[in-house]
């Protein structure tokens, strides 16, 4: 079977010994070979999805946005370690905040009575305080 | 030297087409297709023939491919990369998935620079880090391995005639 790489060799183009050719040919197994990688071939290259059309030298690709969520988990992982790391104190230690005093004024001593209305009872009183 | 934008028009469908294939899904190879041709803009291109960058390109290709399998940590054993509202050519290919991933990683990268993207021998070779001779053999046992698997699908293939590409 090792003779049949000549015929896969001819139809890759390479160059090949035509004698080890027509030997290989010669044979009904080397006919079938021949026909079954011209079929394997053809099955090889069927219709492939569309590729990119345009060369983007900023698309995003995965590797690049794996490597920008890595960045950023690793700022944010930076960020509580320096959190973590840095001192803090007990809470009952820390400073009470100044104390916010409002002063509340003094009410004035109310003026003295201009007029004083005396109610009796059965005593009808107008809004001048007359009976 | 040719620069991104023309490596991209050149070889962006055979890129696409052999990761398609490698890493079994469609939205992952667009997004690897991608990368590689930032990977092509920002490396210098070789110097050097049409034959050279195509293997450069494709072993770039290829290196994220492996690491994406890598990643993934698992097999490309269901891939319909196929036009999904034509049942026979779905199930296509998923029996070619299904026979690429009981290849060896090597062989299979091998078989699909070859058949999916035309590269010579010595293109594979270069893409793949071996020499030209361990292409053919590798290539030799791929395509018997396949042979065997897709069985059923090659008869069906045969009896509705075959064209060469």
């Amino acid at each position: 079977m090792e003779s049949f790489e000549v015929i896969g060799a001819f139809i890759d183009r390479e160059r090949v010994d035509p004698e080890a050719l027509k030997h290989a040919l010669s044979t009904e197994e080397g006919r079938q070979y021949l026909v079954d990688l011209v079929a394997l071939r053809e099955i090889a290259i069927e219709q492939a999805p569309p590729a990119p059309v345009a060369f983007d030298r900023r698309a995003p690709s995965r590797n690049r946005t794996l490597a920008t969520a890595a960045a950023f988990a690793l700022s944010v992982l930076a960020g509580y370690m320096a959190g973590q790391r840095s001192p803090s104190r007990p809470l009952d230690d820390r400073p009470l905040p100044s104390p916010v005093v409002i002063e509340v004024a003094q009410p004035e001593a109310a003026p003295a009575p201009t007029q004083v209305i005396q109610l009796r009872a059965g005593t009808t009183v107008d809004a001048a305080g007359r009976n | 030297v040719a620069d991104a934008d023309t490596l991209f028009a050149e070889y962006h469908q055979g890129v696409f087409r052999y990761l398609c294939r490698v890493v079994g899904e469609a939205d992952a190879a667009r997004d690897l297709t991608q990368e590689v041709f930032l990977r092509v803009s920002r490396a210098e291109a070789p110097a050097a023939s049409d034959d050279v960058r195509r293997a450069w390109v494709f072993r770039i290709a290829r290196n994220l491919a492996l690491n994406h399998l890598r990643d993934q940590r698992r097999q490309p054993d269901v891939a319909p990369l196929v036009d999904l509202t034509q049942p026979a050519t779905q199930e296509l290919g998923l029996a070619l998935a299904r026979a690429l991933a009981s290849l060896s990683e090597m062989d299979r990268d091998v078989f699909l620079l070859r058949e999916t993207d035309g590269l010579s021998y010595a293109e594979v070779a270069a893409a793949c880090d071996i020499s030209p001779d361990a292409v053919r053999s590798r290539l030799h046992r791929a395509r018997q391995q396949l042979r065997d698997a897709l069985g059923q699908t090659l008869a069906d293939r045969r009896a509705s005639g075959i064209r060469f590409n």
